[in-house]
């Protein structure tokens, strides 16, 4: 019988995720932790997929943040995605042949790197293990609506504690521990980027958040202090991470 | 390059601790623009007090570039005023 706890360590995260949304077997699980893999690590702001490559590799995040990002021609950036460990960074590549975004270590990472070829193989081989990615890919679609939502429609102030919630939870649901254990992985600058302020926009409405106690900062960073605050200043609903599957 | 900060009063004064990298002045001006219109796209009621929104741009030594003034008026409240002078 398989034991998730045996499975080699940079893919028992990455089982951890798949688990979280979706049913695997034993079997599958096995499958999964026995494909050949190897690590690799980034310092922050490395690249680990570029707008234009052709991608024969999935990396899944084994430790650290990445973010997906996007420029205008003018040099305006937006990061459009955060990951965090457990996520698979590139399904997408099994499907469609050219990398459209920059996909970025945005803390030191580790990489756990399978090659889309073998994941392939298990995917056709496995309808559990496919409908996996399928509900994988359609969550991560999902919180891109509630991004647009987000920046669109919310005020800065709801805007960045709702961020602080989805991260949050997302933490939570992987094993990785909650932003009311580990600080905001992302500094003022990319929280710009993520909520489309300017950064010095985001420094008033993490100083106006933290005046009303849902956040706390010490020397070391930012963490959520009183989440039902947090999730009222928000209005946040966790329906769109789909936490109910599976 | 240099750092530069940008302070506000909108009833209040919030002082930018923390500032911004710009190329130069001109960009800087630029950016205090831009950080107040954002400010007033977020939250209009932000001109509700007499003195409207003033966003200051100050480079590192403290010397202020740069001041964006916006305020509003309330036109009817204003020609009402008018109107009893006339009387």
């Amino acid at each position: 019988m398989f034991d998730r706890d045996m499975a080699p360590p940079g893919m028992a995260i990455f089982l951890a995720k798949l688990l979280s949304h979706s049913l695997l077997s034993t079997e599958d699980q096995a499958a999964i932790a026995a494909l050949p893999h190897q690590t690799r690590r980034l310092e922050p702001n490395d690249y680990i997929l570029r707008e234009g490559d052709r991608s024969d590799i999935c990396p899944v995040l084994r430790s650290g943040f990445a973010y997906r990002q996007k420029i205008t021609e003018g040099g305006g950036r937006e990061i459009v995605s955060i990951k965090i460990p457990g996520d698979p960074l590139d399904f997408q590549s099994m499907y469609l042949r050219t990398v459209d975004h920059n996909l970025q270590a945005l803390t030191a990472v580790e990489l756990t790197v399978i090659m889309i070829s073998d994941f392939e193989r298990l995917v056709q081989a496995r309808p559990a293990i496919a409908r996996a990615v399928m509900v994988d890919i359609l969550i991560e679609a999902s919180i891109g609506r509630e991004w647009l939502l987000n920046n669109g429609r919310r005020n800065a102030l709801a805007r960045l504690a709702h961020l602080f919630c989805e991260l949050h939870y997302r933490l939570l649901d992987t094993g990785s521990g909650g932003l009311d254990i580990h600080k905001m992985p992302l500094t003022q600058e990319q929280l710009a980027d993520v909520l489309g302020l300017t950064p010095v926009h985001v420094n008033r409405t993490l100083k106006a958040l933290e005046r009303t106690g849902a956040i706390a900062r010490d020397g070391r960073g930012i963490r959520i202090a009183d989440l039902q605050s947090l999730i009222g200043t928000a209005e946040f609903s966790d329906l769109y991470l789909h936490r109910d599957q599976p | 390059m240099g750092r530069y900060f940008f302070h506000t009063r909108d009833g209040h004064r919030e002082i930018d601790e923390v500032g911004l990298d710009l190329p130069d002045d001109r960009t800087a001006g630029l950016e205090a623009v831009r950080y107040g219109g954002s400010l007033l796209a977020d939250d209009p009621h932000i001109l509700r007090h007499d003195q409207g929104l003033r966003v200051e741009c100050v480079d590192d030594a403290g010397k202020l570039l740069y001041t964006l003034l916006v305020t509003s008026v309330d036109a009817k409240e204003n020609l009402a005023t008018f109107a009893t002078e006339k009387d």
